[in-house]
Parts: structure tokens; C-alpha cells; sequence
């Protein structure tokens, strides 16, 4: 997965104390937060649009 | 300007600056000497789950509220539901982010993704009751689907405190509480920036995110509101 590589590096890592495994963890969690919550946002963000063009048409009809 | 226009504009901005300074934080504290820098998943861990709380007290408040004033005053129960269901939804996200970020990190300390201890299982469960609460909502057609889901919010947040209180009650794989949890429990002093900064910062993105999605819900009343009126003209 090139991007979660990309983002490694952002990510505190030390061989001395850290497994990859949990490197590759602690990037997947922070990553997957933040896909979520901005995904959940489109999706309201959509929402809302919609419902305004909505309460549009029906003025617009009237 | 109306202060509450101002805060339409100024609150986006401070969430996005609580945020980045959250994960700054987050990510530059030292790490964790018992699990390492993985220990950091933490840092998001815990306030999905405050988060995720605050969501879920605010539905059972909304449901309340709309089954109290449903009869007595309909624009007020409208505005109650409208929260109740936008509160739901963003509880909903919490609650299972804050299951993917457990999982992630107990594979990387623990060696298993998941357990069926009473904390885990009783969360899972949790979030079936809400994510059943939304189903309805959308299922459910006619002017009682207000009430059933208000009912069942109701009954679904008795598992909250089932929640909280399994690390005290069984023995279980999850740790224990890390606030209010007695002597011996809570954060090393200077790791703590990290749990506080990031409670806020997503308690910020939480009233941010169910503010949007509130205004969405009561266009979309208005729209049905409109809907019927219409078809009462046609009628008449």
C-alpha cells in the first residue's frame, strides 16, 4: 500500500522499541479516524445539499 | 452579525486548529515506555469513546425530550428528533472507530484482534442497538416512527453504563478504567496532553459534524412539512 507508506513516515518509529507490525498499526488507526470521520462529513455534507435544493423546488413549485 | 452566524464560521476554524494541534501532540509526546510509540493508538482510542458518550447522552436527552413535548409542542419535539438522529449517527461513527482502533492495538500488544470479554462484547453490542436504531428510522414509515425510535433510544442507552462498569464488575481482557478508575489508574502526567487535547479536539469535530447534520435533518422536516401541505391542497 504505497500511501500508508507515505504516511509512515509522519509516524514515530523505533526499531529499539517497536515491532513493524505495530508501526504499521498505529498508521492504519490514525489513517482509518480520519478516512471515517472525513467520509462521514461528505456524506452529511451531501445530505444537506440535498435537503436544501429540496426545500427549493417545493418553494419553487409554490 | 448575530453571534451565532459568527460561531457558524469561527467554530469550523477552531476545530480544525484543535484538531491538527491533537494530532501534533499525539504524535510528538514520548512514547509510551511499556508498549512504545504504539501505545499512541490510545490517544484517539479514548476520546472516540468520551466522544462517542457525550453522542449518546445527547440522544436519550433528545428522545426524551421529543416523547414529552410531542403532543404539547410539535415544532420543539421536531428539533428534539432532529438532534436525536444526528446525534445517533455520529455516536454510531465513534462508537465503531473506537472498536477498530482498539482491535488494531490490542493485535499489536495483545496478539488477538478481538476477545469476547463483557467490555467488548457489551460494546458490540451497543453498537448493533444504535446501528438497529438508524435502520428503523429509515424502514419504518408514518408519522409513529418518531415515537418507536425514541422508545427504543431510550431502552438502547441502558447498555451505556453496562459499558463503563463491565471493567469493574468481571475480570476482563480490556484494561481497566483509565479515568475514575481509582488508585493506580490514569494517564502518566506527561502523556496526558495527548488524551486531553484529542478529547477536545473530537468533541469539537462531534458538535461540529452533528450541527451540519442537524440543519440537513430539519431541511429536510421542512421539505416534508411542505410535502404534505401540498398534498392536503390537492385533496381539498
Amino acid at each position: 500500500m504505497p500511501h500508508i507508506a507515505v504516511l509512515a513516515s509522519i509516524f514515530p518509529y523505533d526499531p529499539n522499541i517497536d515491532s513493524a507490525l505495530a508501526h504499521r498499526h498505529l498508521v492504519i488507526a490514525y489513517s482509518l479516524v480520519w478516512f471515517v470521520q472525513l467520509g462521514y462529513l461528505l456524506y452529511v455534507g451531501k445530505k444537506w445539499f440535498s435537503a436544501r435544493a429540496s426545500v427549493q423546488d417545493r418553494s419553487g413549485d409554490r | 452579525m448575530h453571534p451565532f452566524r459568527a460561531l457558524r464560521w469561527i467554530w469550523p476554524v477552531l476545530t480544525v486548529g484543535l484538531l491538527g494541534y491533537g494530532l501534533h501532540v499525539a504524535l510528538s509526546v514520548p512514547a509510551d515506555a511499556d508498549q512504545g510509540n504504539v501505545g499512541r493508538i490510545l490517544y484517539y482510542h479514548v476520546p472516540t469513546w468520551v466522544a462517542m458518550s457525550f453522542c449518546f447522552l445527547a440522544n436519550l436527552i433528545c428522545s426524551i425530550a421529543y416523547l414529552a413535548t410531542r403532543v404539547r409542542s410539535p415544532k420543539f419535539s421536531l428539533q428534539a428528533d432532529a438532534l436525536a438522529v444526528s446525534s445517533a449517527e455520529m455516536g454510531v461513527v465513534f462508537c465503531f472507530l473506537g472498536m477498530a482502533t482498539g482491535s488494531l492495538w490490542g493485535r499489536a500488544v495483545w496478539g488477538i484482534w478481538w476477545t469476547w470479554d463483557a467490555r467488548l462484547t457489551a460494546t458490540l453490542v451497543l453498537w448493533l442497538i444504535y446501528l438497529a436504531y438508524l435502520v428503523l428510522r429509515h424502514v419504518v414509515v408514518g408519522g409513529e416512527m418518531r415515537t418507536l425510535a425514541a422508545v427504543v433510544a431510550i431502552f438502547g442507552y441502558c447498555d451505556v453504563p453496562l459499558v463503563y462498569m463491565t471493567t469493574r464488575w468481571w475480570r476482563t481482557q480490556h484494561p481497566a478504567p483509565v479515568f475514575f478508575g481509582g488508585p493506580g489508574a490514569g494517564v502518566a502526567p506527561n502523556l496526558l496532553p495527548a488524551v486531553q487535547w484529542n478529547i477536545l479536539a473530537w468533541l469539537a469535530w462531534g458538535i461540529l459534524v452533528v450541527g451540519i447534520r442537524y440543519a440537513a435533518e430539519r431541511r429536510h422536516q421542512a421539505s416534508q412539512q411542505e410535502a404534505a401541505a401540498q398534498a392536503f391542497e390537492v385533496n381539498a
